[in-house]
């Protein structure tokens, strides 16, 4: 017999709900710890024509992250089931979780998510506001610094991007929103739940033309110096693309014995 | 019932149907009379003071009763002897009443407001009219058993000479507390000569009990006026489980709790007030608003709550209970009463009551102003009420007028979280303009003309008109930036101050009848009863937000509307004696229900309408019929104890914007049971326990983040109330009330698409419901020391604490339960009270209000979107000094 069994007894009438043990709330307030991790390469991976991509840095700023009820990540989510208000530089490359904190929210089932990459958006204000992931990687969202090689042809590349609202984007919405996917949905209110959040630079890359790139640079075969993505570029768009509507990163729900 | 008057020691000429009494009974003023020299009313003392009688005795004529009025045995009971000592002026009016002998405040009040109504003519010296006083004994008696006791009886003195009766109208109480009327003497009542004194014998008779349930509640003013009181409403927190606050400020309505519901700003309680309804359909602020903040304590004669449905006449609103307030002032004449204490708080009071009329005749008004208690809290706001009360013949009338204004700044909610941090000051508001610019206008007249017959029998009807007109405007920001424009593309964070308008004119009628009694056989005794009620309400309201950093620039339509209500309701109700220990009451009431909605942004959807596919507006209309039955019954098992059982259906009329057209049941529905016992121990002692369930169709919780009530489907409340009251000795009356609820949710809103996983369940508690409310009241008043020549030294003591459990908040939060305690005192001499009101006497740091939502009060930084406490200041510890003076 559980305190909540005893509360609805006839215990009540002698020992009224006074305490809040006995009040049944609905939901309960719950702390989940948070990591974020990359994806360990021990290869170069293909890409676009066949290229093969090796990357020797991949950092991308990430958060706030908000947890939803709902099956749509968007406006039905203005009230959040969980969220984390922070910030965090992910290493992309690395595959071990790194914890960044912990979700705060309430018990129950989450089926979707929306988050930003460093920079967020306010009703309040016309310009986005970096927080401090962006400002540790310059003021940007991602950073990519790598190798691009086919047959005998190779070129390092480096993309620095800001991932916040256009014009043509609520304001004050997170930039990502996500709809539910299987591994997303879990329940708050299972103890020793924690959440990583693994992501993959792979697909950021996979769109991506280094065909046209290296014509376009008159360094064949062999490029000495970065090819930095320029902003409305092929490369960039495909990137930018890519990360915004391209594969998501994967929640991994894990529940050990509280 | 019987009523008998007597005198003795006569002298005038024979055959007056009212005597003078030389030893005791008359005292002529400035004049001699019985052979003795007086002075004045003030020296009057009793006759048996010897004096030498002048050469020549005057011709002295006693006053003559020409006009008299019955006592009401009072609903609560008693007995004993009650004198007053009367002042009958040269016009035969009768002035200033004082009590000789109590009985306590209900039969002093019973036998003052009856012989206030009396009319003389004068006494005459030497053929001169001439002031006197007289003393007039009433005698109360309990009433006999129902069935003996329901036909008035007379009894009249074995010497009693014949004599002609004077005019004699049937007494009257208000329409809707029916105690028991006591019908006037026949002229062979009022007797002459061989009696000890005048007497006026009051035997209670037994009409339809307004008693029904456990449940059933009537504080008198004694009780209700024992703590100290801050504003006219707090009079109502000694009823029993009922919590009030007044978290938005001194001129947007309270927020009432009662046993299990949190009925918002008064949709689950319905309000009367001097007979006029309360509550104001489809406001939109609230369904059911009910702003009391034009009481004036002072003329707060009586509260009559009803817990639960079971009465027939309860009707739109009745989902928690009813709350009946009546006006009067015992206090006769004029009275002045200023008030200043901390935050430069002021009050005057100023109230003339004529020394000639009933306690239900008066006019006060009362002006207060304030800083209030932490910043952005200034307020003033004035009230006037006027009432008069007149009889003729078997009818009372009376007609009334309340007018009421107020305006304040409000301090709006704070986050807990941001109070923690020291970002805020837990008295102050957010220092951005949205918040500092919160602020509410009310505006309210009610008039109206009300009537009450008693006749034979227990036979007795009332009928009610009445006009009501309200206006209130409101700026409030519960959310910080969270909201966007609807109407403006791409307008958003501007602040999310909204501005509500509502304007309501209301028109209405009531009327009932309650039948003499139908004998058919021994042993039993019927009534019944006929009512009906109407009213209609035209209403426009706005909501729109306002840029408070620009000159309140509107950036977003939210409501624009036009309402009709219309809802005339009906009922009959057999009131039963089966036995004279066995009460039945079986009624049946229907409520019909019509609107129309102009809803003028009905259908407005900027962002997916083209431009020229359709006109915004929507407009709908809905009918529909409530009804349900009310019953209950009494069973006296032995003297002491009533034992009650009752059940009803009520209902709870709908926010009239948020009907479909064409809706069938536009309406919540209320199933109510009560049981519980009624015990008398003795006189003055009466306690009652009683258990409750209650079933609602479809609830709402209140939802921040909406700014409105969402629906949350049915819930049910299971709990019990104790309550005890006791006037031990003269002067002292003490009143404790312990509520316990479960409430808790049994049908939760289905799952949608968009919903999957509502954040209510079945089998939780209800958010902001407190399980558990106590109250307790004292109040002592007692003489402390006689001073020569200058009256009579008194001194008053009252006490009030309220308590509140913890409560659930929505999203799993849970609120902290709360303790507040408020005390005064007042030393009277003569015509002139000095008083010391402290409230808050702990200086608990408490929140009057807590809420869960989603706000974002920080412009500059990504603002969290889970739920967080948030709450509304409980004023700290104010101290309100007072000077009364009566004129």
């Amino acid at each position: 017999m559980n305190v909540r069994s005893l509360c609805r007894g006839p215990v009540t009438l002698l020992v009224p709900a006074w305490i809040s043990a006995c009040l049944d709330t609905g939901l309960d307030q719950v702390q989940v710890p948070l990591n974020l991790a990359g994806t360990a390469l021990d290869a170069p991976f293909s890409v676009r024509d066949d290229w093969q991509v090796e990357l020797e840095q991949a950092q991308l700023a990430f958060g706030p992250l908000r947890l939803c009820a709902g099956q749509r990540a968007s406006g039905l989510c203005d009230t959040a089931r969980a969220e984390w208000l922070d910030s965090a530089v992910v290493d992309l490359v690395s595959g071990t979780p790194m914890p960044v904190g912990e979700l705060s929210g309430s018990s129950g089932v989450v089926r979707s998510s929306m988050y930003d990459l460093g920079i967020v958006s306010l009703l309040t204000r016309s310009e986005p506001v970096l927080l401090t992931a962006a400002e540790a990687l310059g003021g940007q969202s991602l950073r990519l610094v790598g190798r691009a090689s086919q047959s005998d042809v190779s070129l390092l590349f480096s993309v620095a991007m800001r991932i916040e609202q256009g014009e043509d984007v609520e304001r004050g919405a997170p930039v990502i929103r996500l709809a539910s996917t299987p591994d997303q949905v879990h329940d708050l209110g299972q103890p020793g739940s924690s959440l990583t959040v693994r992501f993959d630079p792979r697909p950021l890359l996979s769109n991506v033309d280094f065909t046209g790139l290296m014509q376009s640079t008159a360094c064949q075969p062999t490029c000495p110096a970065p090819i930095e993505f320029v902003e409305g570029s092929q490369p960039y768009r495909a990137v930018r693309n890519d990360i915004q509507a391209g594969p998501r990163p994967v929640f991994e729900w894990r529940v050990d014995d509280p | 019932m019987l009523l008998m008057t007597r005198t003795t020691g006569w002298v005038g000429p024979p055959r007056r149907r009212w005597q003078i009494q030389c030893t005791r009974g008359l005292w002529i003023l400035g004049a001699g009379a019985c052979g003795w020299q007086w002075s004045a009313v003030a020296q009057a003392q009793p006759a048996n003071n010897t004096r030498e009688a002048p050469s020549r005795a005057p011709e002295v004529r006693a006053p003559e009763v020409l006009r008299q009025v019955p006592a009401i045995y009072p609903e609560a009971g008693g007995a004993g002897r009650v004198v007053l000592a009367v002042t009958v002026e040269a016009n035969g009016s009768v002035s200033t009443v004082e009590t000789l002998v109590s009985q306590g405040e209900l039969l002093d009040k019973a036998a003052t407001d009856a012989v206030r109504q009396w009319q003389f003519a004068p006494a005459t010296r030497d053929g001169v009219a001439v002031a006197a006083k007289i003393e007039v004994p009433f005698d109360f008696v309990e009433p006999a058993p129902p069935l003996q006791a329901e036909k008035p009886s007379v009894s009249v003195a074995p010497e009693a000479p014949a004599a002609t009766p004077p005019s004699i109208p049937a007494a009257s109480g208000d329409p809707a507390s029916a105690p028991a009327s006591i019908p006037l003497p026949s002229a062979a009542e009022i007797v002459g000569a061989g009696a000890l004194s005048n007497e006026v014998i009051v035997q209670g008779g037994v009409t339809r009990s307004e008693k029904r349930s456990a449940s059933d509640f009537t504080l008198r003013r004694d009780l209700i006026h024992a703590a100290p009181h801050h504003e006219g409403v707090e009079v109502l927190r000694a009823a029993p489980g009922l919590y009030i606050a007044r978290p938005e400020g001194a001129a947007v309505a309270h927020r009432y709790m009662l046993r299990g519901f949190d009925s918002e700003h008064g949709q689950d309680i319905e309000f009367r007030v001097a007979g006029f309804p309360i509550n104001i359909p489809s406001h939109l602020h609230g369904q059911g608003y009910a702003d009391l903040g034009f009481l004036i304590a002072e003329t707060v004669d009586e509260l009559r709550i009803t817990e639960g449905v079971h009465d027939p006449r309860q009707g739109d609103f009745a989902v928690a209970g009813s709350i009946d307030v009546r006006l009067g002032v015992a206090d006769r004449g004029i009275t002045s009463r200023t008030s200043y204490g901390s935050f430069d708080t002021f009050r005057q009071l100023a109230v003339w009551a004529p020394k000639e009329s009933a306690r239900d005749s008066f006019a006060a008004v009362a002006y207060q102003s304030t800083d209030g208690f932490g910043q952005n809290r200034r307020g003033a706001g004035v009230s006037a009420i006027l009432q008069h009360a007149l009889q003729a013949g078997d009818w009372r009338l009376r007609v009334a007028g309340i007018f009421y204004g107020a305006r304040a700044e409000m301090a709006g909610i704070l986050r807990q979280d941001d109070v923690q941090a020291g970002r805020v000051g837990y008295y102050d508001v957010y220092p951005l303009a949205t918040a500092r610019a919160q602020n509410a206008l009310a505006a309210r007249v009610l008039v109206g003309a009300f009537g009450d017959y008693r006749g034979m029998a227990s036979e007795n009807a009332e009928f009610g008109l009445w006009l009501g007109y309200d206006r209130f405007r409101l700026q409030e920001n519960f959310t910080g930036f969270l909201q966007r424009s609807r109407t403006l593309a791409n307008v958003a964070g501007r602040g999310d101050l909204i501005e509500q308008r509502n304007r309501t004119f209301s028109l209405g009628a009531s009327a009932r009848y309650y039948s003499p009694a139908y004998e058919p056989f021994d042993l039993f005794e019927g009534h019944l009863e006929l009512g009906l009620s109407a009213r209609l309400d035209e209403v426009e309201q706005a909501q729109n937000l306002l840029d408070a950093a620009v000159r309140s620039q509107t950036w977003d339509e939210q409501v624009d509307a036009a309402l009709l209500g219309l809802d005339v309701g009906f009922w009959g109700d057999l009131d039963l004696h089966l036995t004279e220990a066995v009460q039945l009451r079986l009624g049946l009431r229907g409520d019909a229900l019509a609107y129309e909605i102009d809803d003028r942004l009905g259908n407005f959807a900027t962002l997916i309408r083209p431009q020229d596919t359709y006109i915004v507006g929507f407009r709908r209309s809905v009918f529909g019929l409530a009804w349900g039955p009310r019953a209950s019954i009494d069973v006296r098992p032995w003297e002491p104890v009533t034992l009650h059982a009752s059940y009803g259906e009520g209902y709870r009329s709908p926010q009239a914007r948020t009907l479909e057209d064409g809706e069938r049941t536009p309406y919540t529905k209320v199933r109510s049971s009560d049981v519980g016992v009624r015990l008398h121990p003795t006189k003055a002692i009466e306690v009652s326990l009683s258990g409750y369930h209650t079933q609602l169709s479809d609830d709402v919780a209140f939802d921040a983040g909406e700014g409105r009530l969402e629906r949350v489907g049915a819930t049910r409340r299971l709990g019990g109330v104790l309550h005890g009251q006791s006037r031990p000795w003269p002067g002292v009356v003490a009143a404790a009330s312990v509520t316990y609820v479960d409430a808790e949710l049994i049908e939760p809103p289905p799952a949608t698409n968009e919903e999957p996983d509502p954040p209510f369940r079945r089998g939780q508690n209800l958010p902001y419901v407190p399980p558990v409310v106590v109250r307790a009241d004292l109040g002592v008043t007692r003489p402390l020391w006689a001073l020569d020549g200058a009256g009579t030294l008194t001194g008053r003591v009252g006490v009030g604490a309220s308590a509140l459990s913890s409560r659930p908040l929505p999203f799993g939060d849970l609120a902290d339960p709360l303790v507040v305690l408020d005390v005064s005192g007042g030393l009277r001499l003569g015509s002139i009270e000095l008083g010391l009101d402290v409230f808050n006497l702990l200086d608990t740091r408490y929140a009057s209000l807590e809420y869960s939502f989603v706000s974002a009060w920080d412009p500059d930084s990504p603002g969290s979107r889970l739920p967080a406490r948030h709450f509304n200041a409980g004023s700290p510890r104010t101290l309100l000094a007072t000077l009364e003076i009566e004129l």
